[in-house]
């Protein structure tokens, strides 16, 4: 999955570079979607700041 | 007033150090053999993703929203980053602190936080300046412009560090969760 958001913002990168915005958008806001998701999947270990 | 040449040369002066932070994690990762944890690769991704406003600035002329893009990625950014540090402010058990080694007197992930709010202030710089100069809505409504050579070498640096961290990722992980600490690669023997 990790692997896939990279992949993504790469996708990315190559569509600005040869001049396509909306492609480029679309795989950046796909990335940014899965990168909440993933972010919210690994979020679920208590924060213990209780001293 | 600043023109619009000055605001793409500092577009890929922020590019330029926005990567030391991406290529400084890599090199840890390939010489000293410190595989990141799963929201060091969550923060390597949202720095990757505040260079896609930049460049875009860079390619298709600069807009508002163009920098939205990047402050978005830098907000989840430093939502992970925040999240990491408190998940190590207490110190263990038998008075660790931190999750691998402090890099000049901060853990990686705090670093992390420091590239991400500064990387938000200086698109705030940046917009201020931009706001300025639209007075000439000629240069800022340029499309599709051609690219200098530094622009080129800016977006080859990104597509190769993009690049270099899905194989990364792919090679620890592979299509499954990363282990929480992982001290191998899943799909090298």
């Amino acid at each position: 999955m990790d692997a896939l958001l990279f992949l993504l913002l790469l996708v990315s990168f190559i569509y600005i570079y040869k001049g396509k915005k909306k492609p480029a958008l679309m795989a950046f806001a796909s990335a940014m979607l899965l990168y909440i998701f993933w972010f919210s999947y690994h979020a679920t270990d208590a924060i213990n700041i209780n001293l | 007033m600043l023109s619009v040449q000055t605001i793409k040369n500092l577009h890929i002066l922020a590019l330029l150090l926005l990567s030391l932070p991406l290529l400084g994690a890599f090199g840890i990762q390939i010489f000293m053999n410190e595989l990141p944890c799963p929201l060091c690769l969550l923060q390597r991704v949202g720095m990757i993703g505040v260079a896609v406003g930049l460049l875009m600035n860079l390619k298709f002329g600069i807009s508002a929203m163009h920098y939205g893009l990047s402050i978005v990625s830098a907000l989840i950014g430093a939502a992970v980053s925040t999240r990491q540090i408190l998940l190590h402010i207490v110190p263990t058990a038998d008075g660790v602190t931190g999750f691998g080694d402090a890099v000049m007197g901060l853990h990686l992930y705090t670093w992390a936080l420091v590239v991400f709010l500064a990387s938000i202030l200086g698109i705030a710089l940046l917009m201020i300046f931009a706001k300025k100069s639209a007075e000439h809505k000629e240069d800022i409504e340029e499309k599709n412009t051609s690219l200098s050579k530094a622009q080129k070498s800016v977006f080859a640096l990104f597509i190769v560090l993009a690049l270099a961290n899905t194989l990364g990722a792919f090679l620890e992980c592979g299509l499954s969760p990363c282990p929480e600490d992982p001290t191998e690669y899943k799909l090298l023997p």
